[in-house]
């Protein structure tokens, strides 16, 4: 009941948004724009004939790929910027110059190196969510209590050890915190990419829709699809931030508080 | 030679930030702390008192000057030496269970286990050990950061301001605990604060920091036991030092002028003896033969009253290290060859005839039978003889522990600094009083009455030159019966302090009603004649809380008393001054493990007194019970060796126990 309540508010924004929408197009008597009934309809139809499910996988193997390799790359040497401080002044200004070049302006060189593939989005990925984990996971490294460090080093715990039972764990709520922001602009960006150089995923069943014959009701689902996606993602990456062992800088959803 | 912890010229200057000349945070800071000693570091807040802990504790490189714990120099952290933080550094990451195990990861999995089970357990979180910290309370979190420190068993503890984020209550409860774990383990604890008064409930010396630069200002002992009523006259005073060496007048709040620390003074003599009684003498007598340099205060009143006119077989190896044995074979002493119990007025006894004690190096088979007031005095003039520095008339009044050295002044003004004071003062127990740490035993508050008798019947020649104890049919009362000398007997009659003398009736009276009402002593005493009038004497059974500490140590009747039931108090007085010359003998020698020793004297000597007292105690509680214990074969020998005297070891602690039990089961048949 009481999430059902909760939820009220924005369900009904969201149907209020759905009935405009209706009039809009129903008093424009567009010819072209569709109306949520048309919509739904589509969706069924792509849902029914299976290429919804296709291009849906298609895209999140992309993003996952993607996402996982920028996230091998990034935590251990978000780690290794965070301990070492040289690493830090020679890494960080170069990174800080490539963070904001929009991946969209990386494509005409990903297709260069690595042509129309799969290759040339699972790059723009990487590119897009490696740099949010780095800065992230360093941010995480430098924001460790010296205290825990100090403790740490009271009982003469060898390097790796300090690595893996301290700085790791201390860091690991904000490396999720990178993980989210990285995912979600992973999604954004694969929606990009497909839409240029490829023929499968939830951009080109867009960008296709429009050009084999102006199906802007399917234009429409695969936003909407992109959309819900999107969200289920982050929600995902939220819950990672309940278990016990990251909670302590999260604080207890239950309390309400942070116990940080 | 080797303190726990010697900061000697240490100095730290922080760079500025404006590029300027460096901001000096310390200057000069020399200080030492002994092991298992604890120490607090007061001062303003900003003077750095946190840097200098962390410089101690290996976090923080100095300027200039150095530490050195366990005689080795500082170059960083070191697990045998833990810091506790003032937030709490606890892993929020890892459970109690986890945290408390951070340190032990050299150890396999199940002593590791066992290790977490025994320290979760010791600071009251069983039952926690799979929480995470955010769901405990703050004095929870900081037990478990207490448990983590001490789980990897270092040496040393730091404490960085370790309650400081808790409420009172908590704050309260923690050092309540800490105490109970510093005493426990004997750690050597350095504990930052900005709270006096914690300081004052907690510390063996406050060393109090100047404003920055930080210098050490001044140092302030408290010599006072645990747990400390902060109203009492020596925690004031400590207050109004701290107060004082803060710069703040207590009163007012205002700052008064800086005071220049005095240069420390050379000891007028390692050793003070406050006391010439046997405790004092027997002492002497050991150190004069170990060549400690060492004076005698004796305020040479004798002869003195005394209870305890019988001696116990253990003496013997004392009197026979110090080379006494001799005088006391030849010295027209009674010798002492049993002694003999009777109960229901006479009509049944009980011999223990005394044997040798090969165990402890004892060839002879008896003891002796002592007037006191000679027995002492030749005591004393053995100490001189042996070489002791004895200043006769000269009693103590007040013994100063604050200072970097002992204080003794005596009667005059005069005053003696040395290195440490041996408080033999006897039933005046000065350092007990003064520290507050003597506690009376409520359940044997006895008196005596007694006095000296020629012509007294002393029974059957072959028990006659034995001592005689006489049981009366009321709670905790007998009558002693020794023989002084072929003449003279002494007759002494115990009792309960409150039941024992009816009201108005004086020590005559008593002593009259109560001989008459014992058929064998009525008997025993027709034809006796009083030497003197009979003393009236108090018999109020007490221990020190503490038995030595910085400085200080108490022996004999200054450290504890028995009832005098079985004759303990001249072997307490011999057997606690043989522990207490080993003791100052390994703590001039090592002063780093001064009160290691002590403690470990502490340990034995208060163990000897417990034995004593609870061997008495079982003996009061039903005489039949234990004398059926004397009687049987099982029990008697772990009985007689007791009687005898041999009590210091744990194994005797047992023994008795192993007694206690069988007497309880005699009691249930």
């Amino acid at each position: 009941m009481g999430r059902w309540k909760q939820a009220l508010p924005a369900l009904t924004a969201a149907a209020a948004l759905v009935a405009a929408w209706w009039a809009l197009v129903a008093a424009t008597h567009s010819a072209i724009f569709p109306t949520p009934g048309q919509v739904a309809a589509g969706t069924v139809e792509l849902a029914a004939n299976g290429t919804l499910w296709r291009h849906i996988a298609a895209s999140l193997l992309r993003v996952t790929v993607g996402f996982s390799l920028a996230l091998a790359f990034a935590v251990p040497l978000g780690l290794w910027m965070g301990r070492v401080r040289a690493a830090y002044t020679t890494l960080n200004p170069l990174f800080q110059v490539l963070r904001p070049i929009s991946p969209i302006a990386w494509i005409p060189i990903a297709i260069l190196w690595f042509g129309v593939g799969n290759a040339s989005p699972i790059y723009l990925i990487f590119i897009s969510s490696v740099f949010p984990m780095i800065v992230q996971t360093t941010s995480g490294v430098h924001t460790i209590e010296p205290r825990y460090l100090r403790a740490a080093e009271n009982f003469g715990v060898s390097r790796w050890a300090l690595l893996r039972h301290v700085v790791f764990p201390a860091a690991l709520p904000q490396i999720l915190v990178g993980m989210r922001i990285a995912l979600g602009v992973a999604w954004l960006v694969v929606v990009a990419a497909e839409m240029i150089a490829l023929r499968s995923g939830l951009g080109y069943l867009i960008i296709d829709s429009r050009n084999a014959g102006n199906r802007y009701d399917l234009v429409i689902a695969g936003m909407i699809i992109i959309g819900v996606i999107g969200l289920l993602l982050d929600g995902a990456m939220r819950r990672l931030e309940g278990f016990e062992s990251v909670r302590w800088r999260f604080g207890d959803p239950a309390a309400g508080q942070t116990s940080d | 030679m080797t303190e726990a912890i010697e900061v000697r010229g240490l100095r730290v200057d922080y760079p500025s930030s404006a590029g300027g000349a460096p901001i000096r945070v310390l200057d000069g800071i020399d200080f030492s702390v002994a092991t298992g000693e604890l120490v607090c570091i007061v001062g303003p807040s900003g003077c750095g008192k946190s840097t200098l802990l962390n410089v101690i504790g290996g976090f923080l490189r100095p300027s200039a000057g150095g530490v050195r714990v366990q005689g080795e120099p500082v170059r960083g952290p070191d697990r045998r030496r833990v810091f506790v933080f003032q937030e709490s550094a606890v892993f929020p990451w890892r459970t109690v269970a986890e945290n408390v195990g951070f340190g032990l990861s050299h150890l396999e999995r199940a002593a590791r286990a066992r290790t977490v089970a025994h320290w979760v357990e010791r600071v009251g979180l069983a039952g926690f050990e799979r929480a995470y910290p955010r769901q405990l309370s703050g004095g929870m979190r900081q037990r478990v950061e207490i448990a983590r420190a001490l789980a990897a068993n270092p040496d040393v503890l730091y404490l960085d301001e370790p309650f400081a984020s808790l409420d009172y209550l908590t704050r309260l409860q923690m050092r309540a605990d800490l105490l109970g774990i510093w005493r426990a383990e004997r750690k050597t604890i350095l504990l930052v604060t900005h709270d006096i008064d914690e300081a004052l409930q907690l510390a063996d010396r406050v060393l109090v920091l100047s404003p920055r630069p930080a210098r050490v200002q001044e140092i302030v002992a408290i010599p006072l036991g645990r747990p400390r009523p902060l109203a009492d006259p020596v925690s004031l005073a400590a207050r109004a030092a701290l107060f004082r060496g803060l710069g703040v007048s207590e009163e007012t709040g205002s700052a008064l002028p800086a005071r220049a620390a005095s240069p420390a003074p050379a000891p007028d003599a390692d050793v003070v003896v406050v006391g010439g009684g046997p405790a004092g003498s027997i002492l002497a007598s050991y150190l004069a033969g170990e060549g400690i340099d060492h004076v005698v205060l004796d305020r040479a009143v004798h002869p003195r009253p005394h209870v305890g006119e019988s001696l116990v077989c253990s003496t013997t190896r004392v009197f026979d290290e110090i080379g006494f044995l001799q005088q006391l074979e030849h010295g027209d002493f009674v010798r002492k060859r049993g002694a003999l119990f009777t109960l229901d007025g006479g009509r049944r006894e009980l011999a223990l005839e005394f044997r040798a004690m090969p165990d402890l190096g004892i060839a002879q088979d008896h003891t002796y039978h002592v007037d006191r007031s000679r027995f002492d005095e030749l005591l004393l003039a053995h100490a001189a003889a042996r070489g002791a520095r004895i200043r006769q008339g000269t009693g103590a009044e007040a013994i100063d522990l604050a200072g970097d050295l002992p204080r003794v002044t005596v009667a005059g003004g005069e005053s003696l600094r040395a290195r440490i004071v041996a408080d033999a003062s006897g039933r005046a127990t000065l350092l007990g009083r003064q520290l507050r740490t003597r506690r009376n035993d409520p359940r044997l508050n006895q008196i005596a009455v007694h006095g000296w008798f020629r012509g007294v019947e002393r029974g059957p020649d072959d028990s006659a030159d034995w001592i005689h104890i006489h049981v009366f049919d009321l709670p905790r009362a007998w009558a002693w019966q020794i023989p002084i000398s072929t003449e003279v007997t002494s007759v002494g009659i115990v009792c309960d302090g409150q039941a024992g003398l009816a009201r108005a009736e004086n020590g005559e009276a008593f002593f009259g009603r109560m001989i008459a009402s014992h058929p064998l002593l009525a008997s025993r005493l027709g034809k006796a004649q009083a030497l003197s009038a009979l003393s009236v004497e108090g018999s109020q059974s007490y221990f020190g809380e503490r038995l030595a500490g910085r400085g200080w140590i108490a022996l004999g009747d200054a450290a504890q008393f028995v009832d005098p039931v079985f004759s303990s108090g001249v072997s307490v007085a011999a057997e606690s001054a043989r522990f207490a010359a080993q003791a100052i003998r390994d703590a001039l020698r090592d002063p780093g493990h001064a009160l290691e020793r002590f403690a470990e004297y502490d340990e034995t000597v208060r163990r000897g007194g417990e034995v004593w007292r609870d061997l008495i105690l079982l003996f009061y509680r039903k005489p039949p019970v234990f004398l059926s214990l004397l009687e049987d074969p099982a029990t008697r020998p772990a009985l007689q060796s007791l009687l005898q005297g041999r009590v210091f070891g744990p194994a005797d602690a047992t023994a008795l126990a192993e007694l206690e039990l069988r007497a309880l089961e005699l009691e249930r048949a």
